[in-house]
């Protein structure tokens, strides 16, 4: 059966909220318990791979980055603040490590497109335009590649993931005012994209303060 | 409200992410502006398409990725240690080659690396110079310093060949 975003939502703060809680369970671990880290990463294991998925589209390179940001985060548990969230901490370092992942991919496709700009590329007749298969989750994320990153980020934690616009400010260490402005421009722009590549007419007077044709130029 | 500034708002109400006073004042003026009204129904269905989107990830418990991360805490956990118990013989095997420089050359059984007098290294029938001694003048000859001249013409006397020589 397949569980929804929601009821993995509701799990996940069962998980939280019950047994010893998260200082504890650092506090713990930070003494050399490695049971106490194993309990910490199976509550959040869920929730980080699924959120990791949505940047990357790729189940096996979530999880490998799963486990990468749950390997950093036990190295740096010395610099946690117990006074603090474990969560919005731990998400922090999964996202920036995801963000740096992309940005290092994207930097070696520039190089290789660079390489190989005298190779011609023939679309080959026999095979569908690939953007006809594509399904609502494909259509979305190409969308959301046209936003920019620092957009994009927090429309995926707010609209796909559910976080609330200050959770979304601890993880990414930013005001919430800041997040809430950023929501704003990445919900225009992605909705300036969608009506763009499905032929819906733009609402009259639509100003985003930047002009997003800028995006890919970004 | 002016349109711009409710268009602004409009893509955080779409989303509820907008204090409940401020959404109703959007509320209010979307039913009196069709324009308005127009933007509306674009974000409502940007936003839908977005909600539609969600898709949890299929998981269950015995996915779990703890295991893995165990094995690999271990083994970084292993290697730290390799790494501190090399870095110990490294430091120790610095520190002995050290010990034993500095006891060869309090002994001086090391051949020394300064510049020696040349009365140290030649016979001294073969310089025909006085044999150098401690706190004696000939020793600076060989410093470059210039020796006295009742010295340098004793020098030169012993090294002119006598009769008997020939």
């Amino acid at each position: 059966m397949t569980r929804t975003m929601e009821q993995d939502a509701h799990i996940d703060d069962a998980l939280e909220s019950s047994g010893s809680s998260d200082a504890r369970l650092v506090d713990a671990a930070r003494r050399g318990d490695q049971a106490a880290y194993g309990e910490l990463v199976r509550r959040y294991e869920h929730r980080l791979a699924r959120v990791i998925f949505r940047f990357v589209r790729d189940h096996d390179l979530a999880e490998d980055l799963s486990q990468e940001t749950f390997l950093k985060v036990y190295d740096r548990l010395d610099q946690f603040d117990t006074s603090r969230r474990f969560g919005p901490w731990l998400f922090r370092i999964g996202v920036n490590l995801t963000l740096d992942f992309l940005r290092r991919k994207k930097r070696r496709l520039r190089w290789s497109l660079f390489t190989d700009r005298f190779k011609e590329r023939v679309p080959d007749p026999g095979v569908d335009d690939p953007r006809r298969a594509m399904d609502l989750q494909q259509e979305v994320h190409t969308v959301l590649q046209m936003i920019p990153e620092k957009y994009r980020t927090v429309l995926v934690l707010r609209d796909l993931e559910n976080f609330s616009t200050a959770e979304i400010a601890a993880i990414l260490h930013r005001k919430e005012a800041t997040i809430r402005w950023r929501l704003a421009e990445a919900r225009h722009r992605f909705q300036y994209y969608w009506g763009k590549r499905h032929g819906t007419a733009m609402p009259a007077g639509f100003t985003p303060s930047e002009d997003p044709e800028r995006d890919h130029a970004l | 409200m002016h349109c711009k500034k409710v268009r602004q708002q409009m893509s955080l109400a779409v989303g509820d992410d907008l204090e409940p006073a401020a959404a109703e004042v959007i509320q209010q003026h979307v039913a009196t502006c069709p324009e308005c009204e127009k933007a509306w129904e674009q974000h409502r269905r940007g936003f839908a398409v977005l909600q539609q989107s969600r898709v949890a990830l299929e998981r269950t418990k015995s996915d779990s990725i703890w295991p893995k991360v165990a094995v690999k805490i271990q083994a970084r956990q292993t290697d730290a240690r390799r790494a501190e118990f090399n870095g110990w013989i490294a430091g120790l095997a610095v520190l002995a080659a050290c010990v034993l420089v500095f006891v060869f050359s309090q002994d001086g059984t090391l051949p020394s690396t300064t510049r020696r007098a040349p009365h140290e290294t030649l016979p001294a029938n073969m310089l025909k110079l006085p044999i150098a001694r401690p706190n004696q003048p000939s020793q600076s000859l060989w410093r470059g310093q210039r020796a006295p001249e009742s010295l340098l013409r004793q020098s030169v006397d012993q090294a002119q060949p006598g009769k008997d020589d020939y």
